[in-house]
């Protein structure tokens, strides 16, 4: 009896996990709409690769284990799952946020610094539709 | 018990909507390529989930498989953004 509501609570607790998880796409998806242009987006893309699979993924494994179907095989593949989202997300989101950088012609008027744009040369200038808010030109030392 | 994993399934496909909305009404391609990845994780999410409500063996399988392989497409449309350049 004991084990019957252990594995109750197994369950409960990967359905709240996977729940949580698809919030964390819902907000990103969210984002996307909102934000203003292509590298705030790939910066937004952070939640769902970061805290939503892996806790789908988790969450998923809770669930098969409360049915007591979850072997050694599938518990070290949920884990390197994880470790490939981890991982996957964040050479992605370099490789896609430099292209991102390099072809959006104008960057959201809010955005607070740019570490690339002494680097990077856009193919139009970037503050072009936004002259209002460009930034002030750098003091000489 | 299938009512947390059935929401959860609906909220992904809501965010997968979502995701479609933004690469009809995308501005420039980039933002595209971003929302292509996010429909992509969030169909592998489904997977899972609607794996756990249907007891498939391959779950874990093709999660990491497909989890592992999604680098492939950004990394692809990463170099046709910048036509060839790194």
């Amino acid at each position: 009896m004991s084990g019957q509501s252990g594995s109750d609570v197994l369950e409960v607790v990967g359905g709240v996990l996977l729940v949580l998880g698809s919030l964390f796409f819902l907000v990103t998806a969210v984002g996307m709409l909102r934000s203003g242009d292509a590298i705030s987006r790939v910066n937004n893309l952070s939640p769902a690769m970061g805290a939503g699979m892996p806790l789908i993924i988790v969450g998923a494994a809770l669930d098969v284990a409360a049915r007591g179907e979850l072997s050694v095989t599938d518990g070290v593949l949920a884990a390197l799952a994880i470790g490939a989202a981890l991982v996957v997300s964040s050479v992605a989101s370099n490789l896609l946020g430099r292209a991102a950088y390099r072809t959006q012609r104008v960057l959201d008027p809010r955005t607070i610094s740019n570490a690339l744009g002494p680097h990077e040369d856009l193919p139009e200038p970037t503050w072009a539709d936004h002259p209002d808010t460009a930034p002030a030109p750098e003091s000489q030392d | 018990m299938t009512v947390l994993p059935t929401i959860a399934v609906v909220v992904l496909v809501i965010s997968a909507l979502l995701g479609i909305v933004q690469v009809a009404r995308g501005p420039d391609d980039a933002s595209r390529a971003v929302c292509g990845d996010l429909i992509f994780f969030c169909a592998i999410a489904i997977f899972a989930v609607t794996g756990i409500l249907r007891s498939t063996s391959v779950l874990f399988d093709a999660v990491l498989l497909a989890t592992l392989s999604g680098i492939l497409a950004t990394a692809a449309l990463a170099r046709m953004l910048t036509r060839g350049h790194r």
